[in-house]
């Protein structure tokens, strides 16, 4: 595969992927350094891609994975006498909801199909799950969410 | 709560990240980078057999060892280790594009001496030609060495004052010498290890390295650099992996075998393993490698012994033939058996403009089934 499609989805979809990333990584920074390294990973891996689904998917599933990644490095980092200034100048996302309710499949398919705006193919392809499967996690995920918030409003 | 308001409170639960830079240059630089580490990787691990292979038994300068001072030229014993990183032999190094790496032995100096419960430890260091460094662990019953720079040790974490980036942190044979190189170093207090049982041991620092005995069965799970009473960096190391399943020697049965352009025989044979694991090994004069475990991922992987100009791997779909394209639009069958490739690059072809390219597997009806670059790891 040449380099100008991945190029093409970098520059025209950007602030998207980030945007996924950071509901993963729940850090603003962790995300841009992620969805930076997965586009490394996509260009230096695209001799894998089979072109048997959406380029978009296969990219997405990296994003994905790359995002977790850092999670779970944050995660131990964040226990690290070292991060005490790290922590401090990170910017924690998700005020705005109890997303620390949901699993971490649940709050990824909310973000690919909100965020992402993709459908419910594209997503399983993204995250290897069925279709059926993505609709049952998103229909859990906003039923917790609005019992959640339903909670907090009553 | 409606699903509009839902949605709503979803949308703005991440604040979108809109107008802000792209930079598509930036990965091609990281992808570059990457792609030269992997090939230093590469010619490090293949030195590093060299070295064993070839240096370990005539290094015998253990009874002299005394301390070093930091900065005394490197004795002549160690000037020679050093240089032997440089020794590639032509073919490989027209295989791997050039990647020697280019160290100036005759400008080793010692950094420290640790005294050990085995005597003592000195840690000589040499320059490279691209601004790199070859570091040697001398120890009284021998020594090994490694090269690369600073740009080999991952990128800059973001919120830290000074980084530290273990070069290697349990280089001895019995894995109880942590060592490490300081990166972006100023000077610091003190450097701890920390040990699984919770134990922090002081380690010796001198010019950007860090050297520290372990005891017998601890564990180094971090490294803390301390300055002005306070931790300004912590290293988590990386949990030991657990042990391959071994094989027993005589459980092999070879399946390929060919003659490699320095007249060695290689063998590649293989052992029963476990339900959806594999178990191959490539055996000649000069290298032995076994690999045990899930198998890798990609429909053909490529592995290599370079200093034979070996390519070896499984092929993980069904194929019944697999050929080989060099650069210069050459090609070659390549013997497979049971899903394993073995194929010795022809002389003629470990030039630039005629190096392998790409693999590519057919089954019996000719079609393809999988390509795969030629190069190993790719």
């Amino acid at each position: 595969m040449e380099l100008a499609p991945l190029e093409e989805l970098y520059q025209a979809r950007l602030p998207v992927f980030r945007r996924v990333a950071a509901g993963i990584t729940g850090n603003r920074e962790s995300a841009r350094d992620a969805v930076q390294e997965a586009f490394v990973t996509a260009v230096r891996k695209r001799r894998s891609f089979r072109g048997d689904g959406p380029l978009e998917a296969w990219v997405w599933r990296i994003v994905v994975n790359t995002a977790r990644n850092h999670h779970r490095r944050d995660a131990v980092r964040s226990r690290a006498e070292a991060d005490v200034a790290r922590r401090a100048e990170s910017e924690p996302l998700g005020a705005e909801l109890p997303l620390h309710l949901l699993t971490d499949r649940q709050r990824e398919v909310v973000f690919l199909h909100y965020f992402a705006d993709l459908g419910y193919e594209e997503i399983g392809a993204a995250l290897a799950i069925a279709p059926g499967t993505v609709g049952a996690t998103l229909n859990a995920a906003r039923a917790t969410l609005r019992r959640a918030l339903t909670e907090v409003t009553a | 709560m409606s699903d509009v308001e839902l949605q709503a409170r979803i949308e703005r639960s991440v604040e979108g990240f809109d107008g802000e830079r792209a930079d598509w240059d930036g990965v091609l630089g990281a992808v570059r980078s990457a792609e030269r580490r992997t090939r230093m990787r590469r010619l490090a691990i293949l030195v590093a057999v060299l070295a064993v292979l070839v240096a370990t038994p005539a290094f015998g300068i253990g009874q002299r060892l005394v301390d070093v001072i930091a900065g005394e030229p490197a004795p002549e014993e160690v000037k020679s280790e050093l240089r032997r990183r440089n020794e590639v032999p032509e073919p490989v190094l027209e295989l791997i594009d050039d990647l020697s790496p280019g160290v100036d032995a005759d400008k080793a100096r010692g950094v420290m001496s640790v005294q050990t419960t085995r005597g003592p430890v000195n840690l000589w260091v040499a320059p490279t030609k691209e601004g790199g460094f070859c570091a040697y662990v001398e120890t009284a019953t021998g020594g090994s060495s490694l090269c690369g720079n600073d740009a080999d040790f991952g990128l800059p974490r973001p919120g830290l004052s000074a980084d530290l980036r273990p070069l290697d942190a349990r280089n001895d044979a019995d894995n109880r010498l942590a060592f490490g190189r300081i990166v972006g170093w100023k000077p610091a207090d003190r450097v701890q290890l920390e040990l699984d049982d919770g134990r922090r041991l002081r380690a010796r620092v001198a010019r950007g390295w860090l050297m520290g005995e372990l005891p017998e069965g601890a564990t180094l799970v971090r490294i803390h650099l301390w300055r002005a009473g306070a931790v300004v960096a912590t290293q988590e190391m990386l949990p030991p992996k657990p042990p391959p399943a071994v094989p027993d020697p005589d459980d092999y049965r070879a399946v390929l075998e060919v003659e490699t352009l320095t007249g060695d025989t290689a063998v590649l044979s293989v052992a029963p393993a476990p339900p959806g694991q594999q178990c191959y090994r490539v055996s000649s004069r000069s290298t032995e490698s076994a690999t045990c475990g899930d198998p890798p991922f990609g429909d053909i992987s490529v592995n290599g012994d370079l200093t034979s100009a070996l390519l070896f791997g499984p092929v993980q779909v069904p194929a019944a033939s697999l050929e080989v394209v060099f650069e210069d639009g050459e090609r070659d069958d390549v013997p497979l058996e049971e899903g394993y490739f073995l194929y010795a690059v022809p002389a003629d072809h470990v030039k630039r403009g005629r190096l392998p390219k790409e693999f590519i597997a057919r089954d019996a009806a000719g079609k393809v089934v999988a390509r795969a670059p030629a190069a190993p790891g790719g």
